[in-house]
């Protein structure tokens, strides 16, 4: 009897973390035929896009029914991991799709490059699930690992390989800060658990080495999320990866990471030093993300200092925190990842076998290739929080949080009001980038650019559904709005 | 009623349709963007028949919510009532007509396509204006009106003149849209709700009868009406309008969006009522319009901008009704002037066209012998305009404004005498036009344009006319035999007015005062037209005659006053590259940029850089946490 009650509750626990399993499987089976199969690239490349939609479908079909549960000690599926995976394994899909017909123009391809976004995928995963710090770790090493290698993945480019060496240097020097704060924070509470850490957090409880110790785990995070003054490695990072890493760094890796954060914040009120802290981010970030991007003449380095910006938005919806913060917070990041992952598999599609596109590539796009240009124009007007598109919802929402009577307390009035309006100044700064690109597409008709690629059929498709979505969720906002908040509060 | 979107979901679907099909065959681009007039004419048919029949209910349904803002929730909802039904009825079935006669009438036109799309995007967009259920909504469609409209009156972009024309019509109705605004959000933020059936309910409870915010909130509105309906002191890009195609100038510069101020003080009448003083100001507004455009009109020599100003001067009528808070009537007005003015433009189209785009009624003459079937319906829709039987449609509706100017006494009284001065003055351009068209021999260099007129462009005609001619019968006097359905069915959306308890006897005589009035203007016409041809001395055709005549033509030097206050001073100012007003942001803008360029240097590495930032922002991280 016990044996079967403990078969069942195995199965459950199955079924809830099912996409973390199908992710792993699938990446050992692609790591397989990489190494057995006869035509290896055309096999990673099925087996990847393949494995990515069994992880959806199943993190749609069973996992959404077994929420929430806590599987083993350190991962719990709720309603929160979920929209995390979710926004994960969306943002791998497509890129896994654009990357397809990207890579084939290039020497020297393989199919590890497969194996690795998979992986880079289970860790987001994983730590999107993490209800401890033993799990975070994990999840987050794994992401970070495969994400060095795909940005130095083509070697004949030294660019790429300097972009991967300053992305592992930096990035394991935040790791360390991570790590380190970690044990001070394990020291002090004697727990791993996120919860009974935040918790303490909240109470004030924990001393002067606890404070440090969430200092330095704070160094962390914002490092991954490239918020100001930890935002230093992006535009180098962004340049040098190819543009569907690139957009992986800039979706999934950055959604997955805020999912933790989203976890520990939204449930406690915070303290003032911690909000004016958090304040402080977001306006740097906000400013320095925009003022990188105003001039950047060079596409996938203006995108980074746009997402250095996007994220500082973020933060306002995490300093007001509750329950109004978190869904605010969750959907601006499935707003921003669908854009985000629109402007760069828009760069993918039209980049030539030497280089990745630059401006001269958008200019006349509209007449050469309508639906590259369609796309990118919701992108970037997304990006800019024009109304009709998901990012204007989620900007909404987000001025909405900071506004919102769901601000506790009167401490955070004043940092709240600061941050609301520089988010306002921020957007109307930002429209000048963003309106500049898209301008330079509908200019001219130019002739086919020397080199560029024709147009593929799925990387096409995927590319017109995320057009299709930006454009959706910004007129119906209503459904993915509801979805969220209830998910949310599970 | 559930179908109720349907109405504007087929123009909005035609729009797309040949926006993106540019590549469809000309024959095609009219008959898809007809078709898809004529199918949202059907449904509105439709509509109105289940209204009708269903106890005429106001029914409103939210399409979707967009966004939840608490209070003032802004959602896709539609509403309807006896006003929208109104409303969609003139808009869809003139609308309907006007397509139908354009397939011919804009053959060969470069752009077909794009006319048509633009001509359904306008209809779908007005038909949102008159459906919304919030002020929200209503501003959309406002704005996409007006955007139509920019579009249309450039249609012929190449010549710049044109697209001159069509800036001014966007740049003036803009000062007035900006008032509207302001009114929105003032009604928003006062009274936490944007629904146009709440708010007005929410103001009377809350604001006084002729309190400060009353007034200020009826003000606002009545200024985004007046710039929409081309009223002075907003009226001077609709002469200029006409530089566009004359389906154009018949369906949104006579029959439609011109008249949108007209509904949209009707819709927020309660706002006006709490504001007595607006109410006088809109009258005024619309007397003084009814006659410096009724004279403008009868000193102008091109047949589209006389029609032009005479339809700035009967929206002057319709002013005058509301502000007499004779709001059923003056939505009767606006449906027949429909009706009448849109038959004009489209005859007149014909004409200039058959004429080779000859516009000056000086060179014409002689039409009604070469074109007798436009010489016909041009006389219904004449008929209409100057109110003479047997054309019904003026008739009742002109007439029943200005009797109830006299029953509302006191100062009311000189407005009935302006009213009646405007009756005169539209007798006399109305017949003059007559007269230069369409009597004697043809004056003109004989350019043959195309005069045979295929059925498409002949039908809408003959049932435009048909339709001038029993129209106004849905609400005729009752002295007269009549009965008011019309006045009926719009009974339950607006306010009905005061019982003027006037006696059969002095009905009778108020409505043959302005009949006998319009006959009058008949034989002075005729000297008039005759004269001005004895001065012109035949076909040679000089601007002449003397500065008062010049100043008349110009349409009073509005256009002159405002190129002198506002014009020239803003153009000098800017041509010394100083304004004051640009300082504090160039100064922003300058800072910026140096920022930016500042920070972008920090972005060359080497990585040891980096590190050091990261380092810097741990430690002060760690000095708040300790702190």
């Amino acid at each position: 009897m016990n044996f079967y009650l403990s078969l069942a509750s195995g199965l459950d626990d199955a079924f809830a973390a099912a996409p973390l399993i199908v992710l792993a499987a699938s990446a050992l089976a692609t790591l397989a035929a990489v190494s057995f199969a006869k035509r290896k690239v055309a096999a990673a490349y099925a087996l990847c896009a393949i494995g990515l939609a069994a992880a959806l479908v199943s993190s749609f079909a069973l996992s959404l029914k077994m929420l929430p549960r806590q599987v083993g000690g350190a991962l719990s599926m709720d309603g929160l991991s979920f929209i995390g995976t979710a926004i994960v394994l969306v943002s791998a899909l497509a890129i896994a799709l654009a990357s397809g017909p990207y890579l084939s123009r290039r020497e020297g391809e393989r199919g590890e490059y497969y194996v690795l976004l998979l992986f880079a995928t289970l860790g987001a995963s994983v730590l999107a699930a993490s209800s401890s710090l033993a799990s975070l770790f994990l999840g987050l090493e794994l992401l970070s690992v495969s994400l060095y290698a795909l940005v130095g993945y083509r070697r004949e480019r030294p660019e790429g390989s300097k972009a991967a060496f300053t992305y592992l240097i930096l990035a394991s020097v935040a790791s360390a800060f991570l790590l380190f704060g970690m044990a001070l924070a394990y020291y002090q509470t004697g727990s791993l658990e996120l919860s009974s850490i935040a918790r303490a957090a909240a109470e004030g409880s924990g001393g002067p080495l606890f404070a440090a110790g969430l200092a330095m785990m704070g160094v962390g995070f914002a490092f991954k999320l490239a918020v100001a003054p930890f935002h230093m490695w992006a535009p180098e990072v962004y340049e040098g990866a190819s543009a569907p890493v690139a957009a992986l760094i800039a979706t999934a890796s950055k959604a997955a990471m805020a999912i933790p954060l989203v976890r520990v914040l939204a449930p406690h009120i915070l303290a003032a030093p911690a909000i004016w802290a958090i304040a402080a981010l977001s306006g740097a970030s906000m400013i320095a993300g925009n003022l990188l991007a105003l001039r950047e003449e060079r596409v996938k380095r203006m995108l980074a200092g746009s997402s250095i910006a996007q994220l500082g938005y973020l933060l306002v919806a995490l300093a007001a925190g509750g329950s109004n913060g978190a869904t605010a917070a969750l959907f601006y990041l499935a707003a921003y990842s669908l854009s985000t992952l629109g402007a760069f598999a828009c760069i993918a599609a039209i980049s030539s076998a030497q280089a990745d596109a630059g401006r001269e590539n958008f200019r006349g796009l509209a007449s050469r290739r309508p639906l590259v240009a369609a796309v990118m124009t919701a992108s970037l007007l997304s990006l800019a929080g024009m109304p009709l598109t998901a990012g204007f919802i989620g900007k909404f929402m987000l001025i909405s949080s900071g506004m919102g009577s769901g601000v506790p307390s009167a401490a955070s009035i004043l940092p709240m009001r600061i941050l609301v309006v520089l988010l306002a100044l921020n957007s109307a700064a930002s429209l000048f980038y963003y309106l500049r690109l898209l301008s330079l597409m509908y200019r001219g008709r130019e002739p086919e650019a020397q080199g560029e690629p024709r147009a593929a059929v799925l990387a096409g498709a995927a590319l017109a559904l995320i057009g299709l979505g930006i454009l959706a969720i910004g007129i119906v906002p209503g459904p993915l709005m509801e979805a969220i908040s209830s998910l949310a509060g599970r | 009623m559930e179908l109720i979107w349907l109405v504007p979901a087929f123009p909005l679907a035609g729009f797309i349709v040949l926006a993106l099909g540019r590549s469809l065959p000309g024959k095609a681009a009219g008959a898809i963007g007809s078709a898809a007039a004529g199918l949202s004419a059907a449904s509105a048919c439709a509509v109105a028949w289940l209204f009708a029949s269903g106890g005429k209910a106001p029914y409103s349904t939210s399409l979707w919510p967009w966004l939840d803002l608490g209070a003032a929730s802004p959602a896709l909802a539609l509403s309807v009532d006896a006003l929208s039904i109104v409303m969609i009825l003139v808009v869809t079935i003139v609308g309907f007509l006007i397509h139908l006669f354009s397939i011919e009438h804009m053959e060969g036109e470069e752009g077909y396509h794009r006319f048509f799309a633009y001509m359904n995007l306008f209809v779908a967009f007005m038909l949102i204006l008159v459906l919304a259920d919030n002020f929200l909504l209503l501003y959309l469609g406002w704005e996409g009106v007006g955007l139509c409209s920019f579009l249309l009156i450039g249609f012929w972009y190449g010549d710049r003149a044109n697209g001159d024309a069509a800036r001014k019509a966007f740049i003036v109705t803009r000062v007035g849209d900006v008032a509207l605004l302001l009114g929105i959000i003032l009604i928003a933020a006062n009274l936490g709700s944007l629904s146009l059936s709440e708010s007005p309910r929410l103001a009377s409870a809350a604001w006084g009868r002729g309190s400060g915010i009353a007034v200020l909130a009826a003000a606002l509105i009545l200024g985004g009406a007046l710039g929409k309906s081309a009223q002075v002191p907003l009226h001077t890009w609709l002469p200029d309008a006409m530089a566009g195609p004359s389906p154009v100038s018949a369906l949104i510069h006579a029959a439609t969006m011109v008249t949108a101020g007209v509904y949209l003080v009707a819709r927020t009448n309660a706002f006006f009522s709490l504001a007595p003083q607006v109410m006088t100001a809109v009258a005024v507004a619309g007397a003084v319009t009814l006659l410096v455009a009724g004279a403008s009109a009868l000193a102008q020599r091109d047949l589209k901008r006389i029609l032009a100003y005479s339809t700035m001067s009967q929206i002057g009528y319709m002013f005058l009704a509301l502000g007499a808070a004779a709001w059923t009537g003056a939505i009767f007005h606006l449906a027949t002037h429909a009706l009448f003015k849109s038959l004009l433009f489209l005859a007149a189209g014909a004409i200039i066209n058959a004429l080779g785009h000859e516009r000056d009624v000086l060179a014409m003459g002689g039409v009604a012998k070469k074109m007798p079937l436009l010489f016909w319906t041009f006389l219904a829709g004449a008929f209409g305009l100057t109110a003479l039987p047997p054309v019904t449609a003026g008739l009742a509706s002109k007439d029943a404004i200005i009797a109830r100017l006299w029953y509302a006494g006191g100062d009311a009284r000189l407005l009935w005498w302006a009213a009646m001065a405007g009756v005169l003055l539209t007798s006399l351009y109305t017949f003059r036009m007559l007269f230069l068209v369409f009597a004697g021999a043809s004056r003109g260099p004989r350019a043959s344009g195309h005069s045979a007129m295929g059925a498409s462009t002949a039908l809408p005609l003959v049932v435009l006319a048909a339709l001038c001619l029993v129209g106004g019968l849905v609400d005729f006097p009752r002295v007269l035999g009549g009965e008011p359905y019309f006045g009926a069915f719009l009974g339950g959306a607006l306010p009905a007015s005061a019982d003027t308890g006037a006696t059969a006897g002095q009905e009778l005589l108020l409505s043959l005062a302005p009949l006998l009035l319009s006959l009058a203007g008949i034989p002075l016409a005729w000297l008039l037209a005759k004269r001005e041809l004895a001065t012109e001395a035949g076909p040679a055709l000089r601007a002449r005659g003397s500065r008062l005549a010049a100043f008349v033509r110009g349409g009073f030097g509005f256009d002159r006053l405002y190129d002198f206050a506002f014009a020239r001073p803003l153009s000098r100012l800017a041509g010394k590259g100083v304004d004051p007003v640009n300082l504090a942001s160039e100064g922003l803008r300058s800072m910026t940029l140096r920022a930016s360029r500042r920070l972008a240097s920090t972005q060359k590495g080497p990585p040891g850089r980096y590190l050091a930032a990261l380092a810097v922002g741990a430690v002060l991280l760690l000095a708040a946490a300790l702190i």
